[in-house]
């Protein structure tokens, strides 16, 4: 496996040097390493993530990436330890969103659909979709501060023709 | 601050699909920018049995007219996957428009179990599902559906096969809806005692799984056979 590195630098100027394959995740920097755009000495500047996100990305690439190459050395894996290992993933995925605010999550999934990394997407997703699941609309609008502008005969109206999603 | 109306609303979508479809509805009351989202959501899973709680007709008459009035059809672009659990009385002819809409959508998974207590309302499923390029997960389950298979099937994509209860229209419809499924991993099959097999399939239940690998395919076979 090539090991070169690659500079990524945050809008607001931090640097981070990441393996090529960690960065590959991103469909975007794959594109740039593909066409030859990514000159070996300069930072790729991605001007709509800050320092703290890409720090995230980075951590959820560099993840992922030892996970691929487990893969590909262990093809003949039994069916336990391919559930053992789906299981270490999960529990560092849980571990990894536990550990951030909402806010965080959406500048993540921000940064996630920017670079184009779809499994970080469908991560960032899936929680945010937990935190709604068991809530009702007027917990929802509050946890995410949606502001509700429907006329009270509006909402009225939704609810009736909806009425059994309120069942 | 980044909130969560800063999310565009294909990001949003996507959210909404990881929620039940119950759940996913009932954010239409959430605002304006939330009231037709999940429309768009490629999964949707109906059950009258789950989703009702009251079980007085007139509520399962607004359902079923919301099943019957809010189609995916010209929204979600690809269907990921239709879901249908329904035991009372939703008209045979809705299940088969969603059948169609799965298809036209280039749908990849369809799950229809269905009981009516009107024996009558038999489900036809359309021809073209048995074609159909996109289906990698077909379940279907009630004597009410009938496999009615017209020449030889052909599903390239297919790895999941459950067959439960269901209404074969000749002896040989099995055969053919088998005849090309080259990624089928699992079958499933539950006979129903009148559902017109040839004899030769003399067992009740069936479940064969193919590890996957194109290459060197192990062949699990379990036919249990009862009395």
């Amino acid at each position: 496996m090539s090991s070169n590195m690659i500079m990524l630098k945050s809008s607001d100027g931090a640097s981070f040097e990441i393996e090529e394959a960690a960065a590959r995740k991103s469909k975007i920097i794959a594109n740039m390493i593909e066409v030859e755009c990514v000159d070996e000495d300069k930072a790729i500047p991605l001007q709509n993530v800050t320092g703290n996100i890409l720090a995230l990305v980075i951590e959820y690439c560099n993840k992922h990436i030892v996970d691929d190459d487990d893969d590909v050395a262990t093809e003949e894996a039994s069916e336990e330890e391919e559930e053992a290992k789906k299981k270490k993933v999960d529990d560092w995925e849980a571990e990894f969103m536990n550990s951030m605010s909402l806010e965080t999550m959406f500048e993540l999934l921000l940064a996630a659909n920017y670079l184009n990394i779809k499994s970080l997407i469908d991560l960032v997703c899936q929680t945010i979709a937990n935190n709604i699941k068991d809530k009702t609309p007027e917990e929802v609008r509050k946890i995410f501060s949606i502001e509700n502008d429907f006329t009270p005969e509006e909402e009225e109206e939704i609810r009736k023709e909806n009425a059994w999603a309120f069942g | 601050m980044v909130k969560i109306s800063d999310l565009c609303d294909d990001l949003l979508v996507k959210i909404i699909s990881y929620l039940p479809t119950k759940v996913a509805v009932s954010t239409s009351v959430l605002s304006k920018q939330w009231e037709f989202l999940w429309m768009w959501s490629p999964k949707l899973e109906y059950s009258d049995y789950n989703d009702i709680t009251d079980i007085n007709p007139s509520s399962l008459l607004t359902y079923h007219g919301f099943i019957a009035k809010n189609r995916p059809s010209d929204r979600a672009p690809i269907i990921e996957s239709l879901h249908h659990t329904e035991r009372r009385t939703v008209q045979p002819e809705v299940i088969k428009s969603w059948a169609e809409i799965a298809v036209s959508r280039c749908g990849r998974g369809l799950s229809i179990d269905y009981v009516s207590f009107n024996k009558e309302n038999a489900i036809i499923l359309p021809i073209n599902l048995y074609t159909c390029k996109s289906l990698v997960t077909l379940k279907l389950e009630g004597i009410q559906i009938l496999v009615d298979v017209p020449g030889i099937a052909c599903l390239p994509s297919l790895k999941t096969l459950q067959l439960h209860s269901v209404k074969y229209s000749n002896e040989d419809s099995l055969r053919l809806l088998l005849s090309y499924c080259p990624l089928l991993e699992e079958l499933s099959i539950e006979r129903h005692e009148k559902d017109q097999l040839r004899a030769a399939f003399h067992f009740r239940r069936c479940t064969i799984r193919i590890a996957a690998g194109a290459m060197n395919r192990d062949l699990f076979l379990n036919v249990f056979e009862e009395s």
